[in-house]
């Protein structure tokens, strides 16, 4: 699978609800190796219900000026959330489909994650 | 990861608090690699991952098999797909350090990836007066 195939793919919940196109993934690295870079797992999916694009950060949360441009994107990529790698149950055709209901954990860094 | 020193919430390990996250469109895609000499190679078109099509192994996570150069640019801008066979690949074990570039850790020469580039330099660039050697 090559990283395209994911990026601008449509995130569907088990009961159907769309939550919105995937924007980004996020690895990790793994333990570090001689002489090599470690190797990079994916470990989520950033989505995005109401942009397809990704903007150097800001939405992350780590970034916070110029302060119009923070609050432009933050408005663009309002809702935008992580998608465990383990939620997902199959990838195929554009589309991203979950085996269970993903907990909300909100991209930017300055919302708390909330219990449901 | 490194542990926090305060209680915090578990799902906060996939908001990378310790920095060893790497988002692919931040930090991976449209960087320059850079062979070991400090020789510009190519910018990263895509990266190929190991499984994830279909259903997910769940004992083995995607990961970074290669890098992708060359062909592999066009379904980004234009859609649809570029045949397997077609991508030139640079595979991450050939990959010494990723930070605001790629260094990696081969000549630029021994990569299939630069063989268009070589192929002109040889073939064209060479045949013109002058193109053997530095501009004076």
């Amino acid at each position: 699978m090559i990283l395209s195939d994911l990026l601008g793919s449509r995130v569907i919940e088990p009961d159907g609800t769309m939550l919105g196109l995937v924007v980004d993934a996020r690895f990790r690295k793994g333990p570090a190796r001689r002489n090599r870079e470690a190797q990079l797992e994916l470990v989520a999916l950033i989505v995005s219900p109401r942009s397809r694009l990704s903007f150097y950060g800001y939405e992350r949360g780590r970034v916070n000026r110029p302060a119009v441009i923070d609050a432009i994107v933050r408005r663009l990529h309002k809702g935008s959330r992580i998608i465990p790698w383990e939620c997902v149950a199959r990838v195929a055709d554009g589309e991203v489909r979950l085996g269970v209901k993903a907990p909300v954990i909100p991209l930017d860094i300055r919302v708390p994650i909330e219990e449901p | 990861m490194t542990r926090s020193h305060r209680p915090t919430h578990p799902l906060e390990w996939y908001r990378d608090p310790d920095g060893r996250g790497i988002d692919a469109r931040l930090h991976l895609l449209d960087r320059q690699m850079l062979d070991v000499d400090g020789v510009p190679v190519s910018t990263v078109d895509d990266v190929e991952l190991t499984g994830g099509e279909g259903q997910p192994d769940p004992e083995h996570p995607p990961v970074v098999a290669s890098i992708l150069v060359g062909t592999a640019v066009l379904p980004r801008i234009f859609g649809g797909h570029v045949p397997k066979a077609e991508w030139n690949r640079v595979s991450w074990d050939l990959v010494a350090k990723l930070h605001t570039a790629i260094d990696l850790r081969v000549h630029v020469d021994e990569l299939n990836a630069s063989w268009v580039e070589r192929w002109v330099r040889d073939r064209i660039v060479a045949r013109i007066p002058g193109g053997r050697h530095d501009p004076e």
